[in-house]
């Protein structure tokens, strides 16, 4: 038996329901009245773990291992693939690998109960050969070169290897070509035992669904025992930048920037660390949003193209701000963005422009329940947290100026600052 | 939910309104519709962008978004979009609903973004000379000529787009509605203030609302901001006729750049239209060729050949013709055309199963049904299926997809001929590729 809990919001006027399953499974079940149910099975398992520990046991893995096994799933032992199953269905299947997790997703307008059943069977039924994972060697080698060829791409991984000196979190997550030639089917076998465990996954559903019907479908389908969640070695990390500017080469139309501030103050308690991250967020967007003067200044200059985008994001290992885009003159821009803290931090921050982010904010995050891949997601990520989706216009309540006012003395020191630039020039 | 059209102004300005409770943030669009012209298109493209810097009452876009975050950071975009011989330019506002309103706050959140909208496209900010702001005008244009020469950061995209070029050029298909740099860099600031007048007075507008606001409410607020004239001679006709040619040869074309993956786009006529009785069959047909990760392609030439990461084939009904995209190594150029051509061939020759049919079907349906779950998809529908000329919803697609038959894949499949190929080749490569 397992226990259903409900979270209801007076302010979205909808609920969803928390399942602590026998399992160890974290279930979350939000229906909404939607043609498509959008689940999201995920892992805490990602591009990040390269040494852990499992009974007393050192483990070392290929860079790229997390992503590989996202591919390598797909296999199912009758020889078919996940794909084919979910086509056949009319339903659509995806898998994403980020830094600290792998997510499996689907979304259906019909057979809703077949594809979640589908979804914990191929995720946690693992079946490699060694043909299977040389096949799949070619297939990720072009991914990998695809994501060489993205400038974007390079930018911001430039910013992480800028900022980081061990933290695994500034390698490539696909891995390199010469990694992932370490891989093999035992390889993969491993991380599925270690990893794919019920306790270390959370299974959110949104959509045509009941509660009940999503723990009928986990308890037939899911067969996995629970072991104990390896540990996932950290790194030491200084609170400085390694390198200060990091520039790469590449064909490209103009030059592209990412700015970086790392950050290394990153609160234990969940909570606290949402409401920092939020905190930072609406103090990015007083200083740097489309209706500031720094902003304006930099179109009228022409030394920023539009398309600026900045943001704050954290998790319990790793915490930076990124500003990126496109400018002719990036260590120009660099130099504005610091003359525009300095400026704030010396006339100090407008409560004008702090209640009406804070309304931003707020709107934002309704509009985050207008479809059932948000609210899906949103509640795995809140889940990993140990948060409730609902409780999020709290926390930006409980966020009032003088506590933007700390953050901006606190993060932005000179040593933080990482500029990435990719230009056709060296 | 409740979907109504009506003519707001005669043969100018139509509204459609789709009212439901279902969406928390609602959707106002409006869409300018303009046969494609090789000047007159960039002109209106750039024309536009540099009104959205300010305004009489908004000079700066400062002031344009300080207004738009105070209506609970409101979005005002604009875009444009390229169905066949048309341009569409689209100015699309997302706004929060009323009853999510902070309490006490009695703001008509949509109303108030219109009124900012409308005075944006009416009452752009000019000089004493009556003329756009140069400055504006030289930073838009800047701004511009950046993005096309941007275009070749997205490798995949840049290539998508060359062989278009290649292959409808001398059309009005072919036709950039963003222009080239040269074309950029000669408009002045006396054309495209002359465009404003020309640009209201010509393009018809098509405007969309989907959210929770009843029809005679958001015509109401239609008519009070953007009250246009009656128009009759408007040479805008919602039809379309798909890309012909009297080459006989395929056109080979190839391009190198300082990448490490090398892209491959193939185009293909197959003369067939939104509007053509052969749509669905040819919307069946794709799927199975290329549409999804069930199809031929993507199960023989990424799955079973191991040649790449993605190969997918895309139709696109506003010129009747099909895109086969796929990154790969040099070295496997052949070999990836060989095996793309024999794909082909098998679908040709009635080469697929039943249970091929069905799948693909399910996921063109699937497709379909999920249009109502998003306000930007229910207009994107809507208006695709206006500028074509069709009038079938959503549940009357679907009916016409179930009843597509083997024999009508099959004669689609047969239109689909060779027009294009166009490679995106990685400097240097050749040599170090065969291990």
């Amino acid at each position: 038996m397992s226990d259903i809990k409900t979270f209801r919001s007076n302010l979205i006027g909808e609920q969803y329901y928390k399942i602590e399953h026998g399992s160890g499974l974290r279930i979350y079940v939000y229906p909404k009245d939607m043609s498509t149910t959008y689940g999201v099975l995920s892992v805490n398992f990602g591009g990040n773990v390269t040494d852990y520990e499992k009974n007393g046991a050192k483990i070392r893995l290929p860079q790229g291992c997390a992503h590989f096994l996202e591919h390598k799933l797909f296999d199912n032992p009758d020889g078919t693939g996940a794909d084919d199953v979910f086509s056949a269905l009319g339903a659509y299947v995806n898998a994403y690998t980020s830094n600290d997790r792998t997510a499996y997703i689907f979304s259906a307008t019909d057979h809703v109960c077949e594809c979640l059943e589908h979804l914990i069977y191929f995720v946690t039924n693992p079946y490699f050969t060694k043909k299977t994972v040389d096949k799949e060697m070619g297939i990720i080698a072009e991914e990998i070169r695809g994501c060489v060829d993205d400038p974007y791409d390079r930018c911001y991984l430039g910013m992480l290897e800028g900022m980081y000196f061990n933290d695994p979190v500034k390698n490539e997550i696909c891995g390199s070509e010469e990694s992932i030639s370490d891989i093999t089917a035992e390889t993969l076998y491993q991380c599925c035992e270690d990893f794919y465990i019920p306790s270390n996954m959370v299974l959110s559903v949104c959509g045509n669904i009941s509660p009940q019907t999503v723990v009928d479908i986990v308890d037939k389908t899911l067969q996995t025992k629970d072991s104990c969640i390896p540990k996932i070695n950290g790194f030491d990390e200084p609170p400085e930048v390694k390198c200060a500017l990091v520039k790469k080469k590449m064909q490209i139309g103009k030059p592209l920037f990412c700015i970086g501030v790392k950050d290394c103050n990153i609160p234990s308690d969940t909570r606290e660390r949402y409401k920092r991250n939020e905190a930072i967020n609406i103090l990015l967007h007083m200083m740097f949003s489309e209706a500031g003067e720094f902003y304006l200044e930099m179109i009228e200059s022409g030394i920023l193209s539009p398309g600026f985008d900045f943001g704050y994001s954290s998790n319990s290992r790793t915490a930076y701000v990124m500003m990126s885009g496109e400018s002719d003159d990036p260590q120009k821009l660099l130099e504005k963005v610091k003359e525009r803290i300095s400026q704030c931090l010396k006339n100090g921050l407008d409560e004008q422009d702090f209640d009406r982010e804070k309304k931003c904010m707020y709107a934002s995050y309704i509009s985050d329940f207008d479809t059932t891949e948000d609210i899906a997601f949103s509640m795995n990520s809140y889940a990993w947290e140990g948060l409730d989706l609902f409780d999020y216009p709290s926390i930006i309540d409980s966020i009032d100026l003088s506590y933007v006012e700390m953050l901006l003395v606190e993060i932005f020191k000179d040593e933080y600052f990482t500029l990435s630039v990719i230009d056709n020039r060296e | 939910m409740n979907k109504i059209s009506k003519d707001i102004t005669s043969g100018k300005l139509r509204l459609h309104v789709t009212q439901t409770d279902k969406f928390k943030m609602a959707r106002f669009s409006l869409n300018f519709i303009l046969p494609k012209d090789k000047q007159r298109s960039p002109l209106t493209k750039l024309m536009l962008s540099v009104i959205m810097r300010g305004s009489k009452k908004y000079p700066t876009i400062t002031e344009i978004n300080k207004s738009l975050d105070r209506l609970y950071g409101a979005t005002v975009s604009l875009r444009s979009l390229s169905f066949g011989d048309k341009s569409v330019f689209q100015i699309s506002c997302k706004v929060l609903d009323n009853k999510y309103r902070l309490s006490g706050d009695n703001t008509d959140i949509l109303s108030e973004v219109l009124k900012i909208v409308s005075e944006i496209i009416f009452e752009p900010l000019r000089d004493e000379n009556g003329l756009l702001l140069s400055s504006y005008v030289e930073s838009e244009r800047k701004i511009a000529i950046d993005a096309i020469r941007s275009q070749i950061n997205d490798q995949r995209a840049y290539a998508s787009k060359q062989c278009d070029r290649l292959m409808l050029k001398d059309t009005p298909y072919g036709i950039s509605t963003s222009g080239d740099v040269d074309i950029l860099s000669k408009f002045t600031a006396e054309q495209l203030t002359e465009n404003i007048e020309w640009f209201l007075n010509n393009a018809r507008l098509e405007c969309y609302y989907v959210g929770c606001e009843s029809a005679s409410r958001i015509e109401e607020i239609t008519r009070t901001c953007f009250n246009l004239p009656d128009a009759s001679n408007l040479e805008i006709e919602y039809k379309e006729k798909a890309f012909e040619t009297c080459r006989n040869d395929v056109q080979y074309a190839c391009e190198s750049m300082d990448i490490a993956q090398s892209r491959l786009e193939i185009g293909y006529r197959c003369g067939t239209v939104l509007s053509d009785k052969e749509y669905y069959a040819m919307t069946v047909f794709n799927e199975i060729f290329g549409g999804s990760s069930a199809s031929k392609l993507f199960m023989n030439v990424r799955e079973r050949k191991s040649l790449c990461y993605y190969c997918y084939s895309s139709y696109h009904s506003a010129t009747g013709i099909i895109k086969v995209g796929c990154g790969i190594k040099p070295s496997n150029k052949d070999v990836a055309m060989e095996e793309i051509a024999h794909q082909l061939a098998l679908v040709q020759s009635s080469d697929f199963t039943d249970d091929d049919i069905t799948v693909a079907k399910r996921s063109i349906i699937s497709g379909l049904k999920q249009i109502k779950d998003s306000p930007a998809a229910i207009e994107m529908f809507m208006l695709r299926r206006l500028i074509g000329g069709v009038t079938d919803n959503e549940s009357a697609s679907i009916e016409k997809i179930n009843a597509v038959t083997r024999e009508d894949i099959l004669a689609a499949a047969q239109r689909v001929s060779l027009d294009t190929v166009y490679f995106l080749i990685g400097n240097g490569e050749e040599e170090t590729e065969d291990e």
